[in-house]
């Protein structure tokens, strides 16, 4: 018999509140990964939600605890709702939970019937899979069952040479530390851009990014290998009077060796970004070799098994 | 066979003697051919033998039972029994489909006490149950020591699921009556196996009432699949409407107990009053040596709380930790997802109540972020049985991680200073009363009662008094008319800023921060902080922590050895028209945000 596997999500142009840009950007991979991984005694349906009312979707299955050859996957917090009776495979890219509130308003309902209804469809999921560590512990003191998690595959930020438009981000232990080095930077680099608000991280191109503090951010978007899988140069200053070395390890700093640049104080970094600026050829020859080694792919592929599994 | 024939499944469990013995007795009336329109066929379930029967008699398969019932029979009559693997499979297929069901038992609490404390482990789970159907009185009995639960048999969850009931007493007619919204029928219990009449009468009552009844059990019997109820489609005549309601919640009950037997959704937290949440918490969710203060501690945390939710989450997140910390290791792999610093004042304000190893294990993972090692929190713990305030503990963790290293260590050392002061305030005498408007001076000239100092302070001086150290306390209650928007207004200066630099000051009023003040000399200056008293019952305790103290003798200033922190030269309390704020300052050199 062949196995009918069917990925749920919620659809962009439906009336259901667009999902934010990283679980988007992860769904295309996991769709593509899915259709990779689909083998002869598979059948994949890809299917988009247009409403969590709608009652149409959930009519595909059969009622009962007989349900047999059919491989539910729920790829958002719009796909739990409406399938939270289902004994799915739950894959969360983000805290379900945070978009509950414009699920709610969407469908005119209480936050809290949203999220009572999220709750019943990880309580009767058959597997929950997290992707990153950040998501995986927002959701483990509320799950019944152990869930499976993997680091979020690389997510590539893209790059762009119009404009010196430069992605800032401050790590948690670096936030006073920060302050000083974008003042500094301001000061020493007027006609460059520096861009902490992270809204549209993975919409924009990146001339280059600063990394202030240990890369400890589990965000997409957020960690060094965004950076490198999409060949934006990175340049890391770590606070020289930090004391927390303890809680991160070597994967925090960047190797200088793939068009990264690790600076030790703030004179080095604007020196850096200015040998940058006169030469920035040079530095991306280098991050293409780093963006070769980032194979999100693999990592998707890897996910998207355990899921089908 | 014709149409008019009725065909019975009859259910029972080997395992459960009395029940066993009934259903025999009663099965052994059922001739062929005394009744040639009456067929019934025997499911057992559990261990044991089988006694011979006159009908056909099969073992109950546990996972497709129900649907060959459906398809075969006209009714399906339940005799569940007390306890025992027999009885939980005839439950199972009960919650499937919807029969007759003959209530032995007067009360079932001992099969979900049985089911809740042995394979689940969990006394949460029952308490959620016995919430769902009793509310806050049930919970009540469950707390109270040698209370009688005979007012609580949980009859509902089982005999909802039913579509008929069959009853043996007056008292559980009554009962049943109050709650079932379905046929109920009153029998004498045959009194022993060779009691032929007593049998006879029974099983002719009993088929008398089903058929009287066909139409209804065939209708109801067709809602058959739990997981997929919120699908179904109710009856379109809503004649069985309120019986399908207490359906639904018992099968809701039911699922609860298996796929959230640890009691991890909000529902609780989401639907039940704060007090009921409070004594959930405090008494079943985390393991407090002394609950009723913990109980006391959650309810204030959710009635400042901004919704629900985050109280869910944040309990949520602190009984995930706990069991962690229960253990004597714990795995690297444990140790990673929980790894992000707690840094709320909430999570450790609840967390102080846990037994003092689990909480030393817990300031080893969430404060020092790495594991305990063996013999570490047990010493922690003989600090805190020989008398050490949790909160100090707490406050050496802290500092421990590395003075400003973070920002949220600062704030979590301030509030563990706030804490120690008023907790030293609680285990004093009575706090005296402060009229709003009369104004205290705290110099040696002034013998004002109130407010009292609490923490270290040096002695009385000619202007006023210095904390011993950067921190100390004012604590006083409020007559009963006082207007609850008050504003606290302190005059007060600090030393040495000549020496170190700008000072920053913080008041905190019950754990929540409610002004802060940056000062760039010493000259005495005004402070204006907003106090709400609304619906405060106890004492109101203000914590003045600044950022360091000053030693003149350690500067080279002086030969005054004393550690100064600040000084209070005088106070007033005043009511606040509309909402209090803060306004800036009367003096020279400070800022003042609220």
């Amino acid at each position: 018999m062949r196995m009918e596997t069917v990925l749920v999500y919620a659809d962009a142009q439906g009336d259901l509140p667009a999902v934010p840009q990283v679980t988007a950007k992860a769904r295309l991979s996991m769709l593509s990964a899915a259709v990779d991984a689909c083998k002869e005694h598979m059948h994949l349906v890809a299917q988009a939600l247009d409403s969590v009312s709608a009652g149409a979707a959930i009519e595909r299955f059969a009622l009962g605890n007989d349900r047999e050859g059919a491989n539910l996957v729920l790829l958002d917090a719009a796909a739990m709702c409406a399938y939270a009776a289902y004994r799915a495979t739950i894959v969360a890219a983000e805290d379900p939970f945070r978009g509950a509130q414009d699920i709610a308003d969407a469908l005119q309902l209480h936050p809290d019937e949203v999220r009572l209804r999220m709750h019943n469809a990880l309580c009767n999921a058959a597997k929950i899979i997290s992707l990153g560590r950040n998501v995986a512990a927002s959701l483990e003191p509320l799950l019944p069952k152990r869930q499976s998690w993997f680091e979020f595959p690389p997510v590539p930020l893209v790059q762009g040479i119009a404009d010196k438009r430069v992605l800032a981000v401050v790590h948690p232990e670096a936030d006073s530390f920060s302050r000083t080095v974008l003042a500094a930077l301001k000061d020493h680099l007027p006609d460059w851009e520096f861009v902490l608000d992270q809204t549209d991280v993975f919409e924009l191109p990146w001339y280059a990014a600063i990394h202030i503090g240990h890369a400890t951010s589990p965000e997409p978007g957020s960690r060094l290998e965004d950076c490198l899988a999409g060949g934006v140069p990175v340049f890391q200053i770590i606070d020289p009077q930090s004391r927390n070395i303890r809680a991160v390890g070597t994967a925090s700093i960047v190797t200088e060796d793939r068009g990264s640049r690790l600076c030790h104080g703030i004179d080095e970094l604007v020196s850096a970004l200015r040998d940058f600026a006169a030469d920035p050829d040079a530095v991306r020859r280098q991050s293409a070799s780093a963006r070769a080694e980032m194979d999100s792919a693999a990592a998707w592929a890897r996910i998207m098994t355990e899921v089908l599994q | 066979m014709s149409d008019a024939t009725t065909r019975l499944a009859w259910l029972y469990a080997l395992d459960d003697p009395a029940g066993s013995r009934f259903s025999a007795g009663l099965l052994q009336q059922f001739h062929p051919g005394r009744d040639p329109q009456l067929e019934c066929h025997a499911f057992v379930a559990g261990q044991g033998t089988a006694s011979p029967l006159p009908v056909r008699s099969a073992r109950l398969a546990t996972d497709a039972a129900f649907q060959e019932i459906l398809s075969t029979y006209d009714a399906a009559i339940f005799n569940i029994g007390s306890v025992g693997q027999g009885a939980d499979a005839i439950l199972q297929t009960l919650r499937r489909l919807p029969g007759v069901l003959i209530l032995h038992e007067e009360s079932c609490q001992g099969l979900f006490a049985a089911r809740c404390f042995g394979a689940l482990q969990s006394p949460a789970a029952f308490a959620r149950l016995i919430h769902r159907y009793y509310g806050t009185s049930g919970l009540d009995v469950l707390l109270t020591p040698g209370a009688s639960a005979a007012s609580f048999p949980l009859l509902e969850p089982i005999a909802a699921l039913a579509s008929a009931l069959v009853v043996h007493s007056d008292a559980m007619e009554t009962c049943v009556r109050s709650f079932f919204h379905g046929p109920v029928l009153r029998l004498q219990a045959p009194g022993g196996d060779s009691d032929n009449d007593q049998s006879r009468n029974y099983l002719a009552g009993l088929t008398a009432f089903i058929r009287e009844n066909r139409d209804l059990l065939r209708r109801r019997a067709r809602f058959v699949a739990p997981v997929r109820d919120a699908l179904a489609q109710p009856d379109p005549e809503r004649q069985d409407e309120p019986w399908w309601e207490s359906l639904l919640g018992a099968r809701a009950a039911h699922n609860d107990l298996e796929r959230d037997p640890d009691v991890r959704s909000p529902e609780p937290f989401l639907k039940w009053s704060d007090r009921d949440i409070a004594k959930l918490v405090a008494w079943f969710f985390l393991d407090s040596p002394e609950p009723a203060q913990l109980e006391k501690q959650v309810r204030s945390i959710i009635q400042c709380a901004a919704d629900r939710w985050q109280v869910y989450v944040l309990v949520a997140t602190l009984r995930r930790l706990q069991e962690l910390c229960l253990g004597e290791r714990i795995s690297p792999d444990d140790l990673a997802i929980p790894a992000a610093r707690i840094l709320g004042t909430d999570f450790w304000a609840l967390a102080c109540h846990l037994r003092p190893a689990a909480f030393a294990r817990l300031l080893y993972v969430a404060i020092l972020q790495r594991p305990w090692e063996q013999g570490e929190p047990d010493r922690w713990a003989q600090l805190v049985e020989s008398g050490m305030p949790p909160i100090e503990m707490f406050r050496r963790f802290v500092a421990t991680a590395g003075e400003g290293e973070l920002a949220a260590n600062d704030r979590l050392a301030l509030w563990a200073d706030e804490q120690v002061l008023v907790q030293s305030l609680r285990r004093g005498d009575d706090v005296p009363s402060w009229q709003p408007g009369n104004r205290v001076h705290f110099s040696a000239a002034s013998s004002a009662a109130a407010p009292r100092l609490v923490g270290n302070w040096h002695g009385a001086e000619a202007v006023g008094r210095w904390t011993h150290g950067p921190s100390g306390a004012l604590a006083f209650r409020l007559p009963a008319n006082a207007d609850p928007a008050l504003t606290l207004t302190l005059r007060l200066r600090v030393a040495g800023t000549d020496h170190t630099g700008r000072r920053k000051l913080v008041a905190y009023c019950d754990g929540q921060k409610v002004a802060s003040l940056d000062l760039v000399n010493d000259a005495p200056c005004d402070w204006r902080i907003p106090l709400n008293a609304a619906g405060r019952e106890s004492s109101v305790v203000v914590a003045l922590i600044a950022d360091r103290s000053f030693s003149p003798a350690s500067a080279g200033v002086s030969g005054d050895t004393r550690d100064l922190g600040i000084m209070l030269i005088e106070a007033v309390l005043v009511s606040t028209p509309g909402n209090a704020e803060a306004e800036p300052p009367e003096g020279t050199g400070a800022s003042v945000s609220p």
